[in-house]
């Protein structure tokens, strides 16, 4: 019985061997969004020094992974929110179907992963200032 | 695949400035803006933006703080794989992975990089919008060969390791443009110097027989004028205040052959002599001081007028062309100032010697 679950748990550390070399390997043709040459001046800023591309997108593809969650649960906030205000008033139904990334939601999502943001009381920000860019890059 | 390299990361640390971070922060944001983007937003509060892309930041600092810890903990001064991993967990135990809770488990078995793997595997790849130079860029100081490297044999005096001189050009260029300054002050003297030719016919003209010589000792005179202050010199007696005002009819009465009753024959004379007053006052009565015995008090009294006439009208040029060479201290300023209005002394030369020749035609 041990000795079985040892061979499962040798052949899965194979296999989980295996898993990440090839992983690591496909990361040299994955082209993660965030530059490499952004990751490699912080990660070199924070002292960490690494000749290594693969490991540079490791965590460049960790990092993205994680905007990209914290960008998903603040999609949902949005969702949420605006349905919530479509229920109330459908004079707004048409402005506000934007899916606009607010302070609001991003506090509430990166809550849950550790970072407290606040929005700022009286901060002024318009919605419609990152519009442009935005259509932009489309 | 040539983008990384790593031999940045050595250098990056040196160079914190504003312009690298600003640079890196905007880099930071459009990323940021483009993951936004993919997951399905379509715009965003630049508040918001500025925030995430600033944890982003904050992240992949801590993965790399953590990673080097954990390096160094082995003993290592480069990371490596597992180090990144052992830092993606620490900064995942907040939201929790699976196989978190087994101690001993292999690294290799992250839940961590299952999930890291299956993302790479479902999110298309999205890369980044713009192709960006490798920075911070270090620029490679370009410094002077030393004489060894040049192959040029020092001075006796300096070592050979010290960096070669510069190119003669650039000191000599510094040494021609001195003497061009020093060309530039000669010519002003020698302005200065017409002008005292010019002023000099006004002197001989005054009519006595031994002015020639009397103007010859003016110079040095008139430079004990200066040399003493006039303000400490002794009060005046009332009589010899008169010397000067006297030296006028007697100049009028020489040029009509000693006859100052003879009113309408110097009448052009005069009239040309009330323009010249100050001028002729200023010239004559340093000779005539002279003329008895070289009364050093009188000099002395008389030279503030002196001075005042020849700011107002005359340029300092004359004062200064008395001055020898011991003097040019004194004078170079008077000098620069005198540079200031060059065209205007030129001019005022220019009429005074048109006037000079107009009076001396009646005496010729």
């Amino acid at each position: 019985m041990n000795q079985s679950q040892s061979q499962q748990t040798s052949e899965g550390r194979h296999e989980d061997d295996t898993a990440l070399a090839d992983f690591l390997a496909s990361l040299m043709d994955y082209t993660p969004t965030i530059p490499d040459e952004l990751v490699e001046h912080y990660l070199g800023k924070s002292g960490f020094q690494c000749p290594d591309v693969r490991l540079i997108r490791l965590v460049a593809v960790a990092t993205q992974k994680f905007i990209a969650d914290v960008a998903t649960d603040a999609l949902q906030h949005c969702k949420a929110r605006q349905s919530a205000i479509v229920k109330d008033k459908r004079d707004k139904q048409q402005k506000d179907k934007r899916l606009i990334l607010t302070m609001d939601d991003l506090s509430k999502s990166l809550r849950e992963y550790g970072v407290n943001v606040k929005h700022q009381e009286y901060f002024a920000d318009s919605p419609s200032a990152g519009l442009d860019p935005a259509s932009r890059e489309e | 695949m040539n983008d990384g390299g790593g031999e940045n990361v050595e250098d990056s640390g040196k160079k914190n400035n504003s312009g690298v971070n600003a640079f890196s922060q905007a880099i930071a944001r459009i990323a940021i803006a483009q993951i936004c983007e993919s997951v399905g937003f379509q715009g965003f509060q630049h508040s918001a933006l500025d925030a995430l892309s600033d944890v982003a930041v904050r992240y992949v600092r801590e993965v790399g703080k953590t990673a080097d810890l954990y390096a160094n903990l082995a003993g290592r001064s480069q990371g490596n794989v597992f180090d990144v991993i052992q830092g993606l967990e620490d900064l995942g135990s907040v939201q929790g992975f699976s196989g978190a809770s087994d101690v001993n488990r292999c690294l290799f078995s992250s839940g961590t990089i299952r999930e890291l793997i299956r993302h790479v595997n479902e999110a298309e790849e999205n890369p980044f919008a713009y192709s960006i130079p490798g920075f911070p860029v270090v620029k490679d100081v370009k410094r002077n060969p030393s004489f060894v490297q040049a192959g040029e044999s020092p001075p006796e005096h300096v070592p050979s390791w010290l960096p070669v001189f510069p190119d003669s050009e650039s000191y000599s260029n510094l040494n021609s443009a001195e003497k061009k300054d020093s060309d530039c002050r000669n010519s002003k003297v020698e302005i200065v110097e017409e002008l005292r030719n010019a002023d000099k016919p006004l002197v001989p003209r005054s009519g006595l027989g031994d002015s020639v010589a009397i103007s010859q000792e003016n110079p040095s005179k008139a430079k004990r004028v200066i040399q003493c202050n006039p303000f400490l010199a002794p009060p005046l007696h009332f009589g010899e205040k008169e010397v000067s005002q006297v030296s006028v009819p007697v100049r009028l009465s020489d040029e009509a052959s000693v006859q100052p009753q003879n009113h309408a024959a110097m009448e052009n004379q005069a009239c040309m002599l009330e323009t010249f007053a100050p001028a002729n006052e200023a010239v004559k009565t340093a000779p005539v001081d002279l003329e008895d015995g070289g009364n050093k008090i009188l000099l002395n009294t008389k030279s503030p007028v002196q001075f005042r006439l020849r700011r107002s009208g005359k340029p300092l040029g004359k004062a200064v062309g008395l001055l020898d060479k011991d003097h040019e201290d004194f004078a170079s300023p008077l000098c620069a100032e005198n540079g200031k209005d060059d065209k205007k002394r030129r001019a005022e030369q220019i009429l005074k010697e048109s006037e000079s020749d107009m009076q001396d035609l009646p005496h010729l």
